[in-house]
């Protein structure tokens, strides 16, 4: 058995959630590679500091007229703040759009390039995500500004993305994810603003 | 009556089921992320409300609960970055009891568990989500990817950089054996 492959089913064995024969595996391994037995000794301790925390079930009274709740909310007819958004800056959006086209037309890239850049994004992940090529990505090289852009326009390009509500969730996961590194909405360029609005005008269109 | 799972009707009274039968989880889940309980609340009931309101998207072949685990980690994340700078309850995982009792061991316990939550908390969110769905749900890696959006691959690689990260965070209490009985 190679390292990798014992790296990659070691949080398994810890959790005792492997096969006998897998088991056996991992155990022959790790009683010929120390620091594979390192690394299980450090991930063991982890999981043993991280079980001997107090976890309070869920108070009952805390979830009380949860359903009760959830009709008066679904009854109440608020807006999401994702479609707030939307109606808020519709005009400046289209504007933006109009102004991307005329001005930065010759600058915009074809969408199928867009991929390759997301896609050098993603492959660290991809391929082994223990070799030394992959760990040598820092989260700060993965989550920067061409990164987010490029994500954000692969996302609104893509055909999968079918209805508003699947884009909404989609945008907002990719947005908390490069949050937390400072990029917002904000950032986006004129020529992405112009992708989404096209997206957001096909949709709007489609479901009336 | 058909399957909770095939969540692909119009009847209220089968989705008021679906709520009951996964409030909880969904509530214990984002409360995981946000630490704070009314806005967990809030967030978990926001998710049903979402489901309800885009059920005709709703794809009969997926779980109706990796949709909505999906929708509530998604309305979770978007929490996290517009609060950003605002602190999180801090104590709000910890039992009051382990608080306000003066035994040692309870003072121990209530460390401990300050200490865990302030380092997953220092974990960026998708490493922390990740974290959260594999250690505290127990969720297999190809479910959580489901959940996510997101690539096996990638939930093992996000996985592995917070146990790493966890490791440095925890050092103390690694290194000295200080586990809590």
């Amino acid at each position: 058995m190679r390292c990798s492959e014992c790296h990659e089913w070691l949080d398994d064995y810890a959790r005792n959630l492997l096969s006998p024969v897998q088991t056996e595996k991992i155990a022959v391994h790790l009683a010929e590679c120390s620091t594979c037995a390192d690394e299980y000794e450090s991930l063991k301790s982890l999981l043993a500091v991280l079980d001997s925390e107090p976890r309070k079930p869920i108070d009952q009274a805390e979830l009380a007229n949860f359903l009760p709740e959830v009709w008066d909310k679904i009854n109440s007819g608020k807006v999401s703040q994702w479609k707030g958004w939307l109606y808020k800056f519709a005009a400046p959006l289209a504007a933006a759009a109009i102004l991307a086209l005329v001005v930065f037309k010759p600058a915009i890239q074809p969408v199928s390039n867009l991929a390759v850049n997301v896609g050098e994004t993603e492959n660290y992940i991809e391929a082994d995500y223990y070799s030394p090529t992959a760990l040598a990505y820092t989260d700060d090289e993965v989550y920067t500004e061409s990164n987010y852009s490029a994500m954000i326009k692969l996302l609104f390009a893509d055909h999968t993305a079918e209805t508003i509500d699947t884009l909404e969730n989609e945008l907002d996961y990719e947005t908390a994810m490069f949050s937390d590194y400072g990029y917002s909405l904000d950032d986006l360029s004129d020529e992405t603003l112009e992708l989404i609005n096209e997206k957001l005008n096909k949709l709007y269109n489609n479901e009336g | 009556m058909g399957r909770l799972d095939e969540f692909k009707i119009d009847d209220d009274r089968v989705f008021g089921q679906l709520v009951n039968q996964y409030k909880e989880r969904i509530y214990s889940v984002v409360l995981r992320i946000v630490r704070n309980r009314d806005e967990a609340k809030d967030l978990a009931q926001e998710a049903f409300v979402k489901a309800y309101r885009n059920r005709q998207s709703f794809r009969a072949e997926a779980a109706f609960y990796t949709w909505i685990y999906r929708i509530a980690v998604n309305l979770s994340l978007n929490y996290i970055k517009r609060n950003r700078d605002r602190q999180a309850e801090s104590l709000d995982l910890i039992p009051s009891s382990a608080i306000t009792e003066t035994m040692p061991d309870n003072l121990e316990k209530a460390e401990l568990a300050q200490a865990i939550a302030v380092a997953i908390d220092k974990l960026p969110a998708r490493q922390k989500t990740v974290f959260i769905l594999r250690h505290y749900e127990e969720k297999p890696h190809a479910e959580i990817a489901e959940i996510l959006a997101i690539t096996e691959g990638a939930v093992k690689a996000n996985y592995h950089q917070a146990v790493q990260k966890l490791k440095t965070y925890l050092g103390l209490y690694l290194n000295e054996g200080r586990q809590v009985s």
